[in-house]
């Protein structure tokens, strides 16, 4: 059992406190989900669990060990993944476990039989002597929870485990993990995605530092049943401005894409005689079954009113044209293939997403798009200037938001907004123009003169967006834009997205969010370096309903064409 | 007993990942042989013809006889004024490096048994230069003053003699033999620190750190763990600047091995010490390597006595040379390379490096963070 009394951690230099009056209990015999987006407190709450931070008030204790005063008590029975797996990248799989079962003082007569075990558990028994580096990583992820699980440990505290790696792989990890879980054990397992909390036993919601929930994920959701619906068969092109409007109305919390549906949550339960014609504007709507994320949300106070499609939207620029061309893009380093004969073409307006998790080469992809990386053999076109040809010009027609913070923490709002004015050669007068437009409409006024690095994360991310669009670009490319902020920031990042994409600006959007999938009108899924589909989300999950999931999400269309690609690789 | 399979499973890992990773053998083996390069031909102390000025205020044969052979030596470039404020001039404007005045009864009162003292006029704004011109002008000096007397002993023996040869004063004390020994000093300093730091700060950047602070090992077993190989890679290190300087150098190599291997590991024990300190603050490979670069090059290049003479440096800058172990290395290496093992000096310097190994090494365990 690992009790929280009355937590809180407060860094040196930081306004907020990491952890604010944490009171929680954390019982053995099941997975315990710590939930939240970054910044939320899940890292230093595991911190504090394993004795590698101490409280600034309050008490961690872990089955009755003061987890900063008895910390080597706590940790002879842990088991600990942090982010990044904590592997040594140089050392083979069997060298990394070797290290371990020293470390943890597995008994030398014990380690050749439990080794075996686990080598057969996470499938890695044929790759003994190969490099951690070399390890996929899926791989990679197994090796990890191997190396905590060395001990069979009552506690296994695990860093964000699933992030990042393809969902096949998190599928297994998930069921590994559950397989450990005795009725003594505690397993603690903190994410950031929100479809991952609704697997666990019991969840904790942390926001900014605040548990917002404790309970089994159903809880949650159960308020919600009966308030969330399906808008069906939305045509593609009304279906941004009828999620503006729906989010608009009083008595809509929340409305997102999904796919040709809209899904929607109302403030109070759903009716199936008015409803369909006094406020779907006479759509065929069904109900639907309420997800984490709409607890969440509603927890929060709602999602943002989206205010920026009230206006009138720009002239829309009619046009089938294809702004965005990739056309059969390799990329080799050596004799390893990053991407492999990628094509794809985006319209004016369209909403173009690559799906796939880390090292699959989405980012290769995004790079040769962006003129970063020359193609080994291909090419890419922005509105029709090869980037082969005159990269310069062609990356003048694009807007480039990168998945990390990448504008100047030392420079103000404005400064930063003047310095890309200038990379991208606007007049001075057109600049003034944009700098104001970008102040107002991603409500940056009041920060004009703060510096760009002291802003909230959510802040950050409007200022980076408006630096990518000062120029008012025909392409915008958004690498990883929203992973790991909260769903309302997320929420209101898709609006002004979808605004561009309302005023013809193609976009293309990296992801390995699943439900960020379904805000795109076409997704390629991207593995191993291959696209191995495309489609638009509703193709896609047509595409692999079975008997059994007649429905599938996403996810589930994912897993399926992952096993059938490698399949087909293995035949 | 778990302690020390721990402790070897932390060995054993940093000495699989060395040879894993080239970059370790590079700082090790590469960057030594590159910088004993630099400092063996790219960096030479020796001064020939430095141009000075010499003013004869008497014009006795005496005085002339000494203009004379500062004329024909090598290190000089004479240059004859008429009066001591145009030398000064020439000396202010940069014509000339050092003045020399003969001052006008310097030959009566060496006639009359007095002592005829000749001026120096040195550049002050470049103390080491005008310390090396100094030292040529008194070799000299003394070389002109011994050949006088032997001619005034055997009179109408003939006055050309050889000035080089019989150079009684050893101009070499800044030059080659001396400074690649003590360049070893520098070397090891700076692959101690480097090795050690870059490695840990490596560990946290991965965040293998802390996966392993994680686990039952203790800070000690972890920070002497780490220690132990980047030791033994500075010991080869060590040996192979040995063996450059030897060999390739030609630098005499008066003492023993043991010696050498003795006060390189005393050193290097400091040296690592310190890399594990800087690590334990900076969490962040490329400001672990400018900080272990500043703080082991500088002071070991400026205050430890290879190029800089610590007595020539002013008392409080002699007082701080103290607190750095390269002082005291330095002086073993250059007894160990041209004079052999003088145990009752070597033993001297070695006892204060100890103590400033302790102090470091107790720093760098206490400092040693064993949370995040």
């Amino acid at each position: 059992m690992i009790v929280f009394e009355n937590v809180t951690k407060l860094f040196p230099n930081s306004a907020r406190p990491a952890l604010d009056s944490i009171s929680a209990t954390l019982k053995p015999g099941k997975i315990t989900g710590l939930v939240g987006p970054d910044g939320a407190g899940k890292t230093t709450a595991l911190r504090l669990i394993a004795g590698l931070l101490t409280p600034t008030s309050g008490r961690v204790t872990a089955f009755g060990y003061d987890a900063a005063k008895e910390t080597k008590r706590v940790r002879e029975m842990m088991g600990y993944m942090p982010q990044k797996f904590g592997l040594y990248e140089d050392l083979t799989v069997m060298e990394n476990l070797n290290l371990y079962a020293k470390l943890r003082n597995l008994p030398r007569g014990r380690r050749k039989a439990r080794f075996d075990e686990l080598l057969e558990f996470t499938n890695l028994t044929r790759f003994t002597k190969r490099l951690a580096r070399r390890l996929s990583g899926g791989m990679k992820q197994k090796l990890g929870l191997a190396c905590a699980l060395i001990t069979t440990p009552r506690l296994l505290v695990l860093d964000e485990p699933g992030v990042g790696v393809d969902p096949l792989s998190r599928r297994e990890l998930w069921r590994m993990v559950n397989e450990q879980v005795t009725d003594e054990t505690v397993v603690i397992w903190s994410t950031a995605y929100l479809d991952e909390a609704e697997l666990c036993d019991e969840t904790f919601l942390l926001n900014e530092g605040r548990l917002l929930f404790a309970g089994a994920p159903k809880e949650l959701t159960r308020d919600m049943s009966g308030r969330v619906a399906r808008v069906l068969d939305v045509e593609p092109a009304r279906r941004r401005d009828a999620v503006g409007a729906l989010s608009r109305k009083e008595e809509i919390v929340d409305a997102t894409i999904q796919g040709s549906s809209i899904r929607v949550t109302l403030r109070r339960a759903f009716d199936p005689v008015h409803d369909p014609q006094h406020l779907f504007g006479g759509r065929k709507v069904e109900l639907a079954v309420p997800r984490f994320e709409d607890g969440f949300i509603e927890r929060l106070g709602g999602a943002p009113k989206d205010v920026s499609l009230e206006e009138e939207p720009p002239a829309r620029k009619e046009s089938q044209e294809y702004v965005v061309v990739a056309d059969g893009l390799t990329k080799r380093f050596g004799d390893f293939t990053a991407a492999s004969d990628v094509s794809f073409r985006i319209k004016r307006g369209e909403i173009f997403g690559l799906l796939g998790p880390n090292g699959a080469g989405k980012s290769t992809t995004f790079k040769m798009l962006c003129g970063l990386l020359r193609p080994t053999s291909g090419d890419g076109y922005v509105g029709g200037v090869s980037l082969r040809k005159a990269p310069g010009a062609a990356r003048s027609r694009l807007g480039y938001m990168a998945q990390k913070f990448s504008l100047y923490s030392d420079l103000t709002v404005r400064q930063n907004l003047v310095f890309y004015s200038d990379l991208y050669g606007l007049s001075a007068s057109a600049r003034e123009t944009a700098i104001a437009r970008a102040l107002d409409d991603y409500g940056l006024r009041p920060f004009e003169r703060s510096k760009a690095g002291s802003l909230p994360l959510g802040y950050k991310q409007r200022l980076a967006l408006a630096t990518a669009t000062v120029h008012e670009p025909d392409a915008l490319f958004l690498d990883e834009p929203t992973s790991g902020v909260d769903p309302i920031a997320r929420r209101e990042f898709w609006n002004r997205v979808n605004r561009f994409a309302a005023q013809g600006v193609a976009v293309l959007v990296t992801t390995h969010f699943m439900d960020e999938a379904e805000y795109c009108d076409r997704l390629a899924l991207i593995l191993d370096g291959h696209k191995i589909a495309e489609g638009t989300p509703d193709e896609l999950k047509a595409s692999s309903a079975t008997s059994e999931t007649p429905d599938p999400t996403l996810e589930d269309a994912f897993i399926r064409l992952i096993k059938q690609s490698r399949e087909g690789a293995a035949l | 007993m778990r302690t020390w399979e721990r402790l070897w499973a932390i060995v054993w890992k940093e000495w699989l990942q060395v040879f894993r990773d080239p970059s370790a053998l590079l700082i090790a083996f590469v960057f030594p042989a590159v910088m004993l390069f630099l400092f063996g031909y790219g960096l030479s102390l020796d001064a020939t013809n430095v141009r000075i000025g010499v003013v004869l205020e008497d014009d006795a044969p005496l005085a002339r006889s000494f203009y004379r052979s500062l004329n024909a030596s090598r290190y000089f470039d004479v240059q004859y004024y008429s009066s001591r404020l145009e030398a000064e001039r020439a000396l202010r404007d940069e014509e000339t490096r050092a003045a020399v005045v003969v001052p006008n009864d310097f030959s009566s009162r060496v006639a009359h048994g007095e002592l005829g003292a000749i001026q120096i006029l040195a550049d002050g704004a470049e103390t080491n230069l005008a310390l090396i011109v100094e030292n040529y002008l008194r070799a000299a000096f003394a070389k002109w003053t011994s050949l006088q007397m032997r001619e005034r002993g055997a009179a109408g023996l003939s006055s050309k003699v050889d000035l080089e040869t019989k150079t009684v004063y050893n101009a070499a004390q800044i030059t080659r033999y001396s400074l690649i020994p003590g360049s070893i000093a520098i070397i090891l300093a700076m692959i101690g620190a480097l090795l050690t730091c870059l490695v840990v700060a490596r560990e946290w950047e991965r965040g293998t750190m802390e996966a392993t602070m994680a686990t039952s090992v203790g800070k000690v077993e972890m920070f002497v763990g780490k220690m132990i190989p980047y030791f033994l890679l500075g010991i080869a290190a060590a040996l192979g600047a040995a063996a450059l300087s030897r060999y390739l150098f030609d630098v005499p190599f008066h003492g023993s091995t043991a010696a050498y291997l003795l006060t390189s590991g005393v050193f290097l024990l400091v040296a690592t010490s310190q890399g594990v300190l800087i690590s334990s603050t900076c969490r962040d490979q490329s400001v672990a390597a400018q900080i272990a670069v500043v703080s082991s090059f500088l002071p070991n290049f400026l205050l430890s006595g290879v190029i800089f003479e610590i007595d020539a440096m002013p008392k409080i800058v002699q007082g701080i040379t103290y607190i750095f172990p390269a002082r005291y290395y330095v002086v073993c290496l250059q007894t160990i390379f041209m004079a052999g093992d003088v145990w009752p000096l070597l033993l001297n310097q070695i006892g204060f490096m100890s103590i400033i190994g302790a102090v470091v090494f107790i720093a760098a365990v206490v400092k040693t963070p064993t949370r995040l």
